[in-house]
Protein backbone atom coordinates (compact mmCIF):
# COMPACT_ATOMS: atom_id res chain seq x y z
CA UNK A 1 0.00 0.00 0.00
CA UNK A 2 1.51 3.48 -0.66
CA UNK A 3 0.28 6.96 -0.75
CA UNK A 4 -0.80 8.10 -4.60
CA UNK A 5 -0.99 12.20 -5.43
CA UNK A 6 -3.71 12.88 -8.50
CA UNK A 7 -1.88 16.48 -8.44
CA UNK A 8 -4.41 18.35 -10.44
CA UNK A 9 -7.17 17.32 -8.14
CA UNK A 10 -5.22 19.44 -5.29
CA UNK A 11 -6.52 23.08 -4.09
CA UNK A 12 -3.64 24.01 -1.99
CA UNK A 13 -6.55 23.52 1.22
CA UNK A 14 -3.81 22.25 3.33
CA UNK A 15 -5.24 20.23 5.65
CA UNK A 16 -3.43 17.21 4.91
CA UNK A 17 -0.01 18.66 6.59
CA UNK A 18 -2.25 18.98 9.40
CA UNK A 19 -3.56 15.45 9.33
CA UNK A 20 -0.24 13.95 9.62
CA UNK A 21 0.81 16.05 12.22
CA UNK A 22 -2.37 14.65 14.28
CA UNK A 23 -0.86 11.15 13.88
CA UNK A 24 2.62 12.66 15.10
CA UNK A 25 2.05 14.68 18.03
CA UNK A 26 -2.19 14.16 18.63
CA UNK A 27 -2.40 17.78 18.20
CA UNK A 28 -3.01 20.02 15.44
CA UNK A 29 0.29 21.32 13.90
CA UNK A 30 2.05 20.86 10.49
CA UNK A 31 5.55 20.81 12.17
CA UNK A 32 6.26 16.97 12.25
CA UNK A 33 4.29 16.26 8.86
CA UNK A 34 5.87 14.07 6.41
CA UNK A 35 3.54 15.80 3.56
CA UNK A 36 3.85 19.16 2.68
CA UNK A 37 2.09 21.26 0.49
CA UNK A 38 4.07 23.76 -1.54
CA UNK A 39 2.71 26.78 -3.08
CA UNK A 40 3.95 29.94 -5.20
CA UNK A 41 0.80 31.93 -4.60
CA UNK A 42 1.39 34.46 -7.08
CA UNK A 43 1.82 31.88 -9.94
CA UNK A 44 -1.00 29.34 -8.78
CA UNK A 45 1.50 26.88 -8.62
CA UNK A 46 1.36 24.47 -5.76
CA UNK A 47 1.38 20.64 -5.08
CA UNK A 48 2.30 18.34 -2.44
CA UNK A 49 5.67 16.75 -1.11
CA UNK A 50 5.96 13.44 0.90
CA UNK A 51 8.75 12.44 2.29
CA UNK A 52 9.01 8.62 2.20
CA UNK A 53 11.35 5.73 3.87
CA UNK A 54 13.89 5.79 1.28
CA UNK A 55 12.81 9.22 -1.16
CA UNK A 56 10.87 12.19 -2.03
CA UNK A 57 7.96 12.05 -3.83
CA UNK A 58 7.33 15.24 -5.74
CA UNK A 59 3.49 15.53 -7.03
CA UNK A 60 4.02 19.02 -9.02
CA UNK A 61 1.47 19.78 -11.43
CA UNK A 62 3.35 18.61 -14.51
CA UNK A 63 3.65 14.79 -13.00
CA UNK A 64 4.48 12.94 -9.37
CA UNK A 65 7.76 11.87 -9.39
CA UNK A 66 10.31 9.82 -6.84
CA UNK A 67 13.35 11.50 -6.47
CA UNK A 68 16.57 9.82 -4.12
CA UNK A 69 19.13 11.54 -2.48
CA UNK A 70 21.70 13.09 -4.40
CA UNK A 71 19.36 13.56 -7.22
CA UNK A 72 18.49 16.66 -8.94
CA UNK A 73 15.30 18.34 -9.21
CA UNK A 74 15.99 20.70 -11.57
CA UNK A 75 14.83 23.35 -8.87
CA UNK A 76 11.74 24.77 -7.37
CA UNK A 77 9.28 22.27 -4.88
CA UNK A 78 12.26 20.53 -3.18
CA UNK A 79 13.80 22.99 -0.80
CA UNK A 80 11.71 22.29 2.07
CA UNK A 81 12.79 21.18 5.60
CA UNK A 82 11.21 18.33 5.01
CA UNK A 83 14.24 15.96 4.85
CA UNK A 84 14.71 16.15 8.88
CA UNK A 85 11.35 14.73 9.29
CA UNK A 86 9.76 11.11 9.87
CA UNK A 87 9.07 9.55 6.78
CA UNK A 88 5.24 8.45 5.78
CA UNK A 89 4.61 5.15 8.29
CA UNK A 90 1.07 5.22 6.22
CA UNK A 91 -0.31 6.20 9.71
CA UNK A 92 0.97 2.91 11.04
CA UNK A 93 -1.04 1.77 14.35
CA UNK A 94 -4.09 4.00 13.15
CA UNK A 95 -7.27 2.60 11.83
CA UNK A 96 -7.03 4.74 8.62
CA UNK A 97 -4.66 6.99 7.13
CA UNK A 98 -5.03 10.65 8.02
CA UNK A 99 -4.42 12.63 5.39
CA UNK A 100 -6.32 10.43 2.83
CA UNK A 101 -9.21 10.72 5.13
CA UNK A 102 -9.57 14.67 5.27
CA UNK A 103 -8.26 15.21 1.84
CA UNK A 104 -11.57 17.45 0.80
CA UNK A 105 -11.05 16.61 -2.50
CA UNK A 106 -9.31 13.06 -3.77
CA UNK A 107 -6.29 14.25 -4.30
CA UNK A 108 -4.55 11.58 -1.96
CA UNK A 109 -5.76 8.39 -2.24
CA UNK A 110 -4.83 4.84 -1.17
CA UNK A 111 -2.99 2.74 -4.28
CA UNK A 112 -2.44 -1.06 -3.05
CA UNK A 113 0.88 -2.63 -4.63
CA UNK B 1 -8.16 24.40 26.42
CA UNK B 2 -9.63 22.04 23.51
CA UNK B 3 -9.82 23.84 19.89
CA UNK B 4 -8.14 26.96 21.63
CA UNK B 5 -4.59 28.75 22.67
CA UNK B 6 -6.47 30.81 25.61
CA UNK B 7 -4.45 33.73 25.05
CA UNK B 8 -5.42 37.03 23.45
CA UNK B 9 -2.29 39.58 22.14
CA UNK B 10 -3.28 43.32 23.10
CA UNK B 11 -1.08 45.39 21.08
CA UNK B 12 -0.38 49.42 22.56
CA UNK B 13 0.82 50.98 19.31
CA UNK B 14 0.98 54.81 21.11
CA UNK B 15 3.06 53.20 23.51
CA UNK B 16 4.13 50.55 21.44
CA UNK B 17 3.96 47.99 24.04
CA UNK B 18 2.94 44.10 24.00
CA UNK B 19 1.20 42.33 26.21
CA UNK B 20 -0.25 38.64 26.12
CA UNK B 21 -3.74 38.38 28.04
CA UNK B 22 -4.97 35.02 29.22
CA UNK B 23 -8.77 34.82 28.27
CA UNK B 24 -9.69 31.24 28.88
CA UNK B 25 -12.56 33.03 31.05
CA UNK B 26 -13.70 34.79 29.05
CA UNK B 27 -13.67 31.90 25.86
CA UNK B 28 -16.14 29.72 28.45
CA UNK B 29 -18.45 32.61 29.57
CA UNK B 30 -19.49 32.83 25.80
CA UNK B 31 -21.02 31.44 23.13
CA UNK B 32 -17.81 31.53 20.53
CA UNK B 33 -15.21 33.19 18.85
CA UNK B 34 -17.55 36.55 17.43
CA UNK B 35 -19.01 37.10 20.89
CA UNK B 36 -15.62 37.04 22.75
CA UNK B 37 -14.22 39.31 20.21
CA UNK B 38 -17.12 41.79 21.05
CA UNK B 39 -16.19 41.52 24.77
CA UNK B 40 -12.75 42.30 24.21
CA UNK B 41 -14.13 45.60 22.30
CA UNK B 42 -16.12 46.64 25.43
CA UNK B 43 -13.20 45.76 27.85
CA UNK B 44 -10.78 47.75 25.78
CA UNK B 45 -13.08 50.66 24.31
CA UNK B 46 -10.63 53.21 25.99
CA UNK B 47 -8.63 52.74 23.03
CA UNK B 48 -10.33 52.77 20.11
CA UNK B 49 -9.72 49.10 19.95
CA UNK B 50 -9.77 46.92 16.34
CA UNK B 51 -10.06 43.59 17.24
CA UNK B 52 -9.34 40.26 15.46
CA UNK B 53 -9.98 37.08 16.25
CA UNK B 54 -11.14 33.10 15.44
CA UNK B 55 -13.71 30.93 16.25
CA UNK B 56 -13.81 27.72 17.76
CA UNK B 57 -13.40 25.63 15.32
CA UNK B 58 -10.47 27.71 13.37
CA UNK B 59 -7.87 25.81 12.46
CA UNK B 60 -8.96 22.66 13.05
CA UNK B 61 -10.64 19.80 11.24
CA UNK B 62 -13.82 20.45 10.92
CA UNK B 63 -14.25 21.73 7.35
CA UNK B 64 -14.08 25.07 6.14
CA UNK B 65 -13.02 25.71 9.34
CA UNK B 66 -10.89 28.69 8.16
CA UNK B 67 -12.95 31.82 9.06
CA UNK B 68 -11.76 34.69 11.26
CA UNK B 69 -13.04 38.92 11.62
CA UNK B 70 -11.91 42.12 12.26
CA UNK B 71 -14.46 44.10 14.90
CA UNK B 72 -14.41 47.94 15.56
CA UNK B 73 -16.27 50.87 15.77
CA UNK B 74 -17.23 53.79 13.85
CA UNK B 75 -19.17 57.04 15.15
CA UNK B 76 -20.58 54.45 18.07
CA UNK B 77 -21.70 51.83 15.35
CA UNK B 78 -20.07 48.45 15.25
CA UNK B 79 -18.51 47.10 11.87
CA UNK B 80 -17.31 43.58 11.41
CA UNK B 81 -15.35 42.41 8.67
CA UNK B 82 -15.46 38.52 8.15
CA UNK B 83 -11.53 36.89 6.96
CA UNK B 84 -11.46 33.18 5.49
CA UNK B 85 -8.28 32.31 3.06
CA UNK B 86 -5.73 31.31 5.46
CA UNK B 87 -4.69 34.57 7.61
CA UNK B 88 -7.24 33.47 10.48
CA UNK B 89 -5.48 29.85 10.63
CA UNK B 90 -1.92 31.55 10.52
CA UNK B 91 -3.08 33.86 12.93
CA UNK B 92 -4.77 31.10 15.73
CA UNK B 93 -1.62 29.06 15.35
CA UNK B 94 0.88 31.50 16.35
CA UNK B 95 -0.42 30.55 19.72
CA UNK B 96 -3.11 33.52 20.32
CA UNK B 97 -6.70 33.38 19.33
CA UNK B 98 -7.31 37.42 19.74
CA UNK B 99 -5.71 40.12 19.08
CA UNK B 100 -6.62 43.62 20.32
CA UNK B 101 -5.10 47.19 18.70
CA UNK B 102 -5.50 50.07 20.44
CA UNK B 103 -4.72 54.02 19.68
CA UNK B 104 -2.63 55.16 17.11
CA UNK B 105 0.90 54.83 15.99
CA UNK B 106 3.07 58.03 15.50
CA UNK B 107 4.64 56.62 12.64
CA UNK B 108 3.65 53.95 10.51
CA UNK B 109 3.93 50.54 11.62
CA UNK B 110 3.82 46.39 10.73
CA UNK B 111 2.99 43.98 13.22
CA UNK B 112 4.79 40.57 12.72
CA UNK B 113 3.87 37.68 14.71
CA UNK B 114 4.99 34.12 15.24
CA UNK B 115 5.53 31.87 17.94
CA UNK B 116 4.02 33.58 20.60
CA UNK B 117 5.74 36.90 20.30
CA UNK B 118 5.20 39.97 18.23
CA UNK B 119 7.30 42.52 17.26
CA UNK B 120 6.02 46.32 15.97
CA UNK B 121 8.39 46.80 13.47
CA UNK B 122 8.46 50.28 11.23
CA UNK B 123 7.39 50.46 8.07
CA UNK B 124 7.85 53.99 6.77
CA UNK B 125 9.57 51.80 3.67
CA UNK B 126 6.12 50.35 3.09
CA UNK B 127 4.07 53.67 2.45
CA UNK B 128 3.72 54.43 -1.30
CA UNK B 129 3.63 50.38 -1.76
CA UNK B 130 1.00 49.12 -3.16
CA UNK B 131 -1.12 45.66 -1.60
CA UNK B 132 1.33 43.68 -3.99
CA UNK B 133 4.11 45.07 -3.58
CA UNK B 134 4.22 44.96 0.16
CA UNK B 135 2.81 41.29 0.41
CA UNK B 136 6.07 40.55 -1.98
CA UNK B 137 8.25 42.33 0.87
CA UNK B 138 6.66 40.80 3.72
CA UNK B 139 6.91 37.38 2.57
CA UNK B 140 10.93 38.05 0.94
CA UNK B 141 11.43 39.56 4.70
CA UNK B 142 9.95 36.59 7.09
CA UNK B 143 11.52 34.31 4.43
CA UNK B 144 8.73 32.05 4.05
CA UNK B 145 6.01 31.49 1.25
CA UNK B 146 3.49 30.81 3.81
CA UNK B 147 3.29 34.05 5.84
CA UNK B 148 -0.53 35.41 6.12
CA UNK B 149 -0.81 39.14 5.99
CA UNK B 150 -3.96 42.02 6.52
CA UNK B 151 -2.67 45.10 4.54
CA UNK B 152 -3.93 48.18 4.17
CA UNK B 153 -4.63 48.89 0.44
CA UNK B 154 -6.11 52.11 -1.40
CA UNK B 155 -9.39 52.37 0.00
CA UNK B 156 -9.76 48.74 1.70
CA UNK B 157 -8.17 45.95 3.72
CA UNK B 158 -6.54 43.12 1.42
CA UNK B 159 -6.28 39.77 3.02
CA UNK B 160 -2.32 39.28 0.80
CA UNK B 161 -2.70 39.57 -2.66
CA UNK B 162 -6.34 38.58 -3.24
CA UNK B 163 -8.40 41.28 -1.45
CA UNK B 164 -11.59 40.50 0.39
CA UNK B 165 -14.65 41.91 1.32
CA UNK B 166 -13.74 45.26 2.90
CA UNK B 167 -16.21 47.50 1.73
CA UNK B 168 -17.34 48.76 5.27
CA UNK B 169 -13.72 50.73 6.35
CA UNK B 170 -11.76 48.26 8.19
CA UNK B 171 -8.64 49.52 5.83
CA UNK B 172 -9.70 52.53 6.80
CA UNK B 173 -9.58 51.99 10.58
CA UNK B 174 -5.60 50.68 9.79
CA UNK B 175 -4.66 53.49 8.57
CA UNK B 176 -6.03 55.36 11.14
CA UNK B 177 -4.07 53.58 13.63
CA UNK B 178 -0.74 54.57 10.98
CA UNK B 179 -0.74 50.30 10.81
CA UNK B 180 0.37 49.35 7.47
CA UNK B 181 -0.48 45.67 7.79
CA UNK B 182 -0.65 42.65 10.41
CA UNK B 183 1.74 39.70 9.29
CA UNK B 184 1.62 36.32 10.83
CA UNK B 185 3.24 32.63 10.66
CA UNK B 186 1.32 29.66 12.53
CA UNK B 187 4.01 27.50 13.66
CA UNK B 188 2.12 26.42 16.60
CA UNK B 189 -0.26 23.70 17.97
CA UNK B 190 -3.96 23.52 19.16
CA UNK B 191 -4.96 20.96 21.20
CA UNK B 192 -7.50 18.42 19.48
CA UNK B 193 -9.30 15.15 21.78
CA UNK B 194 -9.19 11.93 19.42
CA UNK B 195 -13.01 12.12 20.15
CA UNK B 196 -13.08 15.51 18.57
CA UNK B 197 -10.85 14.85 15.49
CA UNK B 198 -12.89 11.30 14.48
CA UNK B 199 -16.35 13.37 15.21
CA UNK B 200 -14.84 16.25 13.08
CA UNK B 201 -13.98 13.44 10.07
CA UNK B 202 -17.46 12.34 9.86
CA UNK B 203 -18.87 15.79 9.18
CA UNK B 204 -19.83 16.48 5.34
CA UNK B 205 -16.98 17.62 2.95
CA UNK B 206 -18.93 18.88 0.09
CA UNK B 207 -17.69 19.27 -3.19
CA UNK B 208 -16.41 21.82 -5.94
CA UNK B 209 -19.23 24.29 -6.42
CA UNK B 210 -20.46 25.65 -9.75
CA UNK B 211 -19.29 29.50 -10.69
CA UNK B 212 -21.29 31.91 -12.11
CA UNK B 213 -18.79 33.22 -14.85
CA UNK B 214 -19.20 34.74 -17.97
CA UNK B 215 -17.72 32.37 -20.75
CA UNK B 216 -14.86 34.37 -21.41
CA UNK B 217 -14.10 34.55 -17.60
CA UNK B 218 -14.29 30.86 -17.96
CA UNK B 219 -12.06 30.38 -20.28
CA UNK B 220 -8.84 32.16 -18.09
CA UNK B 221 -9.62 29.86 -15.11
CA UNK B 222 -6.10 28.07 -14.40
CA UNK B 223 -7.10 25.66 -11.54
CA UNK B 224 -9.19 26.31 -8.55
CA UNK B 225 -8.26 26.86 -5.21
CA UNK B 226 -10.25 26.88 -1.65
CA UNK B 227 -9.69 28.34 1.59
CA UNK B 228 -8.10 26.40 4.28
CA UNK B 229 -9.78 22.44 4.69
CA UNK B 230 -12.66 23.21 2.62
CA UNK B 231 -13.04 21.75 -0.76
CA UNK B 232 -16.07 23.50 -2.67
CA UNK B 233 -12.78 25.74 -4.53
CA UNK B 234 -15.20 28.67 -4.57
CA UNK B 235 -11.71 30.56 -5.67
CA UNK B 236 -10.19 29.91 -9.86
CA UNK B 237 -7.25 32.02 -10.46
CA UNK B 238 -7.25 33.85 -13.21
CA UNK B 239 -4.49 33.43 -15.97
CA UNK B 240 -4.54 36.46 -17.91
CA UNK B 241 -0.29 36.86 -18.77
CA UNK B 242 0.09 32.91 -19.63
CA UNK B 243 -1.87 30.42 -20.93
CA UNK B 244 -4.76 29.04 -18.52
CA UNK B 245 -3.89 25.23 -19.57
CA UNK B 246 0.23 25.83 -18.35
CA UNK B 247 0.75 23.34 -16.44
CA UNK B 248 4.53 23.78 -14.83
CA UNK B 249 5.48 27.17 -13.00
CA UNK B 250 5.06 30.22 -15.37
CA UNK B 251 7.52 32.55 -15.97
CA UNK B 252 6.04 35.89 -15.89
CA UNK B 253 6.04 37.52 -12.51
CA UNK B 254 2.44 38.25 -12.08
CA UNK B 255 0.69 36.07 -14.17
CA UNK B 256 -2.84 36.30 -12.74
CA UNK B 257 -4.98 36.70 -9.95
CA UNK B 258 -7.75 35.42 -7.68
CA UNK B 259 -10.29 37.55 -6.32
CA UNK B 260 -11.55 36.60 -2.71
CA UNK B 261 -14.43 38.99 -3.42
CA UNK B 262 -16.66 37.88 -6.66
CA UNK B 263 -17.65 41.47 -6.50
CA UNK B 264 -14.53 42.62 -8.89
CA UNK B 265 -15.36 40.67 -11.61
CA UNK B 266 -18.77 42.53 -12.04
CA UNK B 267 -17.13 44.39 -14.75
CA UNK B 268 -16.49 41.23 -16.84
CA UNK B 269 -12.66 42.97 -17.92
CA UNK B 270 -10.09 40.85 -15.52
CA UNK B 271 -7.12 43.18 -16.02
CA UNK B 272 -9.13 46.31 -14.16
CA UNK B 273 -10.21 43.67 -11.85
CA UNK B 274 -6.33 42.42 -11.23
CA UNK B 275 -4.92 46.19 -10.68
CA UNK B 276 -7.66 47.19 -7.88
CA UNK B 277 -6.48 44.01 -6.44
CA UNK B 278 -2.75 45.07 -6.83
CA UNK B 279 -3.79 48.55 -5.34
CA UNK B 280 -6.25 47.50 -3.00
CA UNK B 281 -9.20 49.41 -4.04
CA UNK B 282 -12.43 47.56 -3.00
CA UNK B 283 -15.09 48.39 -6.18
CA UNK B 284 -17.69 49.39 -3.84
CA UNK B 285 -15.65 51.72 -2.36
CA UNK B 286 -16.64 53.28 1.71
CA UNK B 287 -20.00 51.77 2.91
CA UNK B 288 -21.87 52.26 6.14
CA UNK B 289 -22.68 47.93 6.47
CA UNK B 290 -22.04 46.28 9.62
CA UNK B 291 -21.09 43.49 7.47
CA UNK B 292 -20.39 44.24 3.98
CA UNK B 293 -23.44 43.22 1.07
CA UNK B 294 -20.72 41.60 -1.26
CA UNK B 295 -19.88 39.16 1.32
CA UNK B 296 -23.68 38.44 2.82
CA UNK B 297 -24.28 37.76 -1.32
CA UNK B 298 -21.23 35.52 -1.17
CA UNK B 299 -22.57 33.92 1.31
CA UNK B 300 -26.19 33.96 0.88
CA UNK B 301 -26.87 33.96 4.18
CA UNK B 302 -28.06 36.17 6.57
CA UNK B 303 -26.10 38.78 9.10
CA UNK B 304 -27.09 37.32 12.21
CA UNK B 305 -26.02 33.62 10.57
CA UNK B 306 -22.67 34.99 9.47
CA UNK B 307 -21.97 36.00 12.94
CA UNK B 308 -22.94 32.54 14.56
CA UNK B 309 -20.80 31.36 11.83
CA UNK B 310 -17.90 33.21 13.29
CA UNK B 311 -18.61 32.22 16.49
CA UNK B 312 -17.76 28.88 15.62
CA UNK B 313 -14.92 29.86 12.91
CA UNK B 314 -16.97 28.24 9.74
CA UNK B 315 -17.74 29.58 6.42
CA UNK B 316 -21.27 30.72 6.08
CA UNK B 317 -20.91 29.57 2.72
CA UNK B 318 -20.39 25.76 3.01
CA UNK B 319 -22.94 26.18 6.29
CA UNK B 320 -25.49 26.84 4.11
CA UNK B 321 -24.55 24.93 1.20
CA UNK B 322 -23.58 21.54 2.55
CA UNK B 323 -24.31 21.38 5.99
CA UNK B 324 -27.90 22.73 5.02
CA UNK B 325 -27.85 25.21 7.79
CA UNK B 326 -27.68 22.17 10.38
CA UNK B 327 -26.13 23.87 13.86
CA UNK B 328 -26.18 20.22 15.00
CA UNK B 329 -23.11 19.66 13.20
CA UNK B 330 -21.59 22.45 15.58
CA UNK B 331 -21.97 19.97 18.69
CA UNK B 332 -18.60 18.29 19.89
Amino acid sequence: MKIKVETLRCNACGICEYACGYHRDREFNAMSSSIMLHRAEKKNYFGVILKREKDLYLARPEGAETLKPGESTGGGASSKPIVMREPCDLCKGEEFVFCVAVCPTGCLQIEEV
Amino acid sequence: MEFWNGRCLLVDLKEHKVEDLEVEGLISSVRGGYDAGNELMKEHSDGEPLVIGTGIYTASFFPSGCMGFVLWKRNGKNFCLPLNWFFPVEFKLTGFDFLVIKHSSPSPVRLWIRDGICDILPAENLMGKDVWETMDFLKDDHGDEKVQALIAGNNSLSQGYWGGFDSNGCGEEFRKKNLKAVCVRGMGSISISEESFKKMLKVPRGKEIELNLSDEMKKLIHRRNACFNCGLNCYPFFMIEDDPKILKESEKKEPGFISLDPVYLKDGNPKVAMEMLRKGSHPEGLKDDEIPSSFLKFAGVEASLVKECLNFGVCPLFFMKVLNGDKSHFNF
